[in-house]
């Protein structure tokens, strides 16, 4: 500076100005950066945490939309609401969560398009019902294979007058039995793990219509369960 | 600045410096905090998930579930194997691509080397079945 002219002192004042601001800037920048690679690396943890534990929860066999470990429940699924994430899964207030199966979004409490998904493979396992009306015409005892696996079997039996259907029996084993007669609807649970046989003893003829079969089989289709979750 | 033209001021040359500098270590937090592996734990749940759905079908001619049918036997590898392929291909989205491997044989397509897979080995009476899944 020595010898300088005064306003060489003031160039530099300016200068020192500058390269303050530009310098604090910077470093404003910097630890902006900084601190958004941490912050992301954090949240979206927490949100693969969040997704995944809640995924789990759902496919689990206790939950209360799956029928087995993976299989879901279509009555359930359909009567699953928004507000179901919150009551039954506490923890999740303070995040955004949504629940979609194959496209279709079950549930949503906001907006999770930055969030993080977690997808499970699942079948979705619906009860249909379905009826038989055997025409059980001949002497003996006539039987009935039903077609598909059931849980239980609706049978509805309306013999004519001079009919009595005393026994039925299911897979050899006797389910109903009256020596009178039977009439009249009854629910019978049968094992789901193979197809039931009846067996139906009636002294007379008995006529289409007279016994009506209705059994739920089971149809299964796969889907994939989404899960997302946007802290 | 007659005579010091062309030459910056050394405050400004300074600031450049800093800001370089400041620049260099934040660089290093934007490249050094890795993206976490999140394929890995995605494609472990997708083989668990269809090993769990198969576990519990029922097999189509014998034994306890359609994974043990498929480890039981040459034979019955041979008989099972397409089916299983298929069941695989229905459950699984359409960008995941799986094999499905048994003590005689391996279904479903060939595994490249060097892409993430995840897997899920169930226990049968016969051996390990074990299950596959890579993006494709």
């Amino acid at each position: 500076m020595q010898g300088d002219s005064p306003a060489r002192g003031q160039a530099n004042l300016v200068a020192l100005a500058v390269a303050v601001v530009v310098l604090t800037a910077a470093l404003g920048v910097g630890l902006a950066i900084a601190d958004g690679a941490f912050g992301d690396a954090e949240r979206d943890a927490t949100e693969r945490a969040t997704a995944a534990s809640l995924a789990e929860t759902l496919v689990h066999p206790d939950s209360s939309l799956s029928a087995r470990h993976n299989v879901l429940n279509a009555s359930a699924v359909a009567q699953f609401e928004s507000q179901d994430i919150d009551t039954r899964h506490t923890g999740l207030e303070a995040h955004d969560v949504t629940v979609r199966l194959d496209d279709e979004t079950l549930a949503t409490t906001g907006d999770t398009t930055a969030g993080t998904t977690i997808r499970r493979v699942v079948l979705v396992e619906e009860r249909q019902s379905a009826t038989r009306m055997p025409g059980l015409s001949g002497a003996g005892d006539p039987a009935v294979t039903l077609p598909r696996r059931t849980d239980r079997v609706v049978l509805t039996l309306d013999p004519n007058d001079d009919t009595t259907v005393s026994t039925v029996r299911i897979d050899e084993r006797v389910e109903l039995h009256n020596e009178s007669g039977l009439a009249g609807e009854h629910e019978v649970t049968v094992s789901p793990l193979e197809t039931a046989t009846l067996g139906i003893e009636a002294n007379g003829e008995l006529s289409e219509g007279d016994v009506r079969i209705e059994y739920f089989p089971v149809r299964t289709r796969s889907a994939v369960l989404e899960v997302t979750v946007d802290a | 600045m007659r005579d010091g033209r062309g030459q910056l001021s050394t405050p400004v040359a300074e600031a450049g410096l800093g800001v370089i500098l400041i620049f260099a270590v934040v660089s290093t937090f934007a490249l050094g905090v890795p993206a976490p592996d999140t394929q890995q734990a995605q494609l472990d749940l997708y083989a668990e998930d269809t090993a769990t759905v198969l576990s519990g079908e029922a097999p189509r001619h014998q034994d306890a579930t359609r994974l043990t049918e498929l480890a039981r036997s040459e034979d019955a590898f041979e008989r099972e194997h397409e089916h299983a392929d298929r069941r695989l291909d229905e459950l699984l989205p359409d960008n995941v691509l799986y094999q499905i491997e048994t003590d005689h044989g391996i279904a479903g397509m060939e595994r490249p080397g060097g892409v993430p897979y995840g897997s899920a080995t169930v226990p049968t009476e016969h051996g390990d079945v074990t299950i596959r899944v890579w993006y494709a």
